[in-house]
């Protein structure tokens, strides 16, 4: 964290307005970001990314803010935030892989072999998922997902090798 | 020993493809591995290069999301009919005038020296409302808040925000059978003046987003306020209808426009 995020931080624990705004600005992206992935449309990704940073606010009126890293406890509501969309979900509707976004002048065969990854992830565990994504989407450290998901280091590392054994299974059998 | 080893192997490129900046068709992570952990991570690069696709661009920009952010960030704790749980807020309502400006007086100053009292102080003050020893200074930190702002979104927000505090306190006075106050109706409009400028400057990108999260917003404060006509006696109706009129929500997108177009003119 260089001393500009951390006086920004200290600010916005202060509830000044203005540093909130740009810790919104500075985070927003991200957090829209990491909530795509995890629930693939867009407009329930705005709307949560909305619910996160009301949660934040929530957390600093109430007195219980950011202990350690900021990165993490805000990764840790959006996590949160996920699965409490999840529960409040009678059904999942996502969008149609095939409307996913690939990289532009990818070949043919890149965007089926990505494709296919993307649906062997869907096939794995929530908590696997969520491993991966944090990891190979947000590319955040092992001890950062594991104060995410309020875990050990360790227990992170053992989901992450059965997530990426399980996915290779699958993605395996998907491009036979 | 060897698996001990391979398995440090392993972890660590993990961490070199996870955390590597932007995942490229460089293989930094050949190493003396078996075949399994080799297909790992194979794997494992393969979902980095999948992930790293940019996410669709969000609908609203993110721009309503962060409205509403900033809106909730600029109100106090003040619900509509507002609760005193402190010590000092539920004592001062008993203060007699003199004494009430010594208070004010005194809580400027313990403000200025930075004192830990000032917190508690000026929480006693976000839920004041007008008549109350209090008040002023409501008003006083809401004017150094709304200045301080140097972005546009974020005095629109605020001053959306405020304004709902001025609807909110006319709201807790007429439930207490209260008089209202000439000074809520000043209020409201020095807000509409700072909420017109900071429209004025919101730059072109974000201006639709902006007025229709304006326009939603006073549209709500004008259906609380249509709501509390018949709860006003005579002597308080006009003062509601003053306020109910002076919120710009017919065709709200005309009227900011044209403050808009004449701050630029």
């Amino acid at each position: 964290v260089t001393p500009e995020e951390e006086s920004l931080l200290e600010r916005a624990r202060a509830n000044d307005p203005q540093a909130l705004a740009e810790l919104y600005d500075a985070y927003a992206g991200r957090v829209y970001g990491y909530l795509y992935r995890r629930v693939s449309s867009p407009q329930v990704a705005e709307d949560l990314t909305g619910d996160v940073f009301v949660k934040v606010l929530e957390a600093l009126d109430s007195g219980k803010p950011w202990r350690t890293a900021f990165r993490a406890w805000l990764y840790r509501i959006a996590h949160n935030v996920v699965v409490d969309w999840y529960r409040g979900q009678a059904r999942i509707e996502c969008e149609p892989l095939d409307s996913w976004d690939v990289p532009v002048g990818a070949s043919m065969p890149d965007v089926m072999a990505d494709q296919a990854l993307r649906r062997a992830l869907l096939t794995l565990t929530e908590q696997q998922q969520q491993v991966l994504v944090l990891r190979f989407g947000e590319g955040l450290k092992i001890r950062e997902v594991a104060e995410i998901l309020g875990k050990s280091a360790g227990a992170v590392e053992a989901l992450q090798h059965r997530a990426l054994t399980a996915l290779r299974e699958h993605y395996g059998g998907m491009t036979e | 020993v060897r698996t001990v080893q391979a398995e440090r192997r392993l972890r660590a490129a993990l961490d070199e493809i996870a955390c590597r900046p932007a995942p490229s068709d460089a293989r930094t992570f050949e190493r003396d591995l078996g075949p399994r952990e080799s297909s790992l991570l194979e794997t494992a690069d393969a979902l980095r290069r999948t992930l790293a696709v940019p996410p669709p661009a969000p609908p609203n920009g993110l721009q309503e999301s962060r409205q509403r952010f900033l809106a909730r960030a600029a109100q106090p704790t003040t619900s509509p009919l507002p609760q005193r749980s402190s010590r000092v807020g539920r004592l001062l309502p008993a203060l007699n005038l003199r004494l009430a400006t010594q208070v004010v007086v005194a809580a400027l100053l313990v403000l200025m020296s930075g004192a830990p009292l000032s917190r508690e102080i000026v929480r006693a003050a976000s839920t004041s409302v007008p008549g109350q020893v209090l008040y002023p200074l409501k008003i006083h930190v809401e004017r150094v808040q709304v200045a301080g702002a140097d972005q546009p979104d974020t005095r629109v927000a605020l001053a959306l925000a405020f304004l709902g505090e001025r609807v909110a306190e006319t709201q807790a006075l007429l439930h207490r059978q209260a008089p209202l106050r000439d000074e809520t109706r000043v209020e409201v409009q020095l807000l509409l003046n700072q909420l017109l400028r900071a429209v004025a400057e919101t730059p072109d990108q974000a201006l639709m987003s902006t007025l229709n999260y304006v326009a939603m917003q006073l549209e709500a404060h004008e259906r609380v306020l249509e709501s509390l006509h018949t709860l006003a006696p005579i002597a308080d109706a006009q003062l509601v209808e003053q306020l109910t009129e002076s919120l710009p929500t017919g065709a709200p997108h005309h009227r900011l426009r044209t403050a808009r177009t004449h701050a630029f003119h």
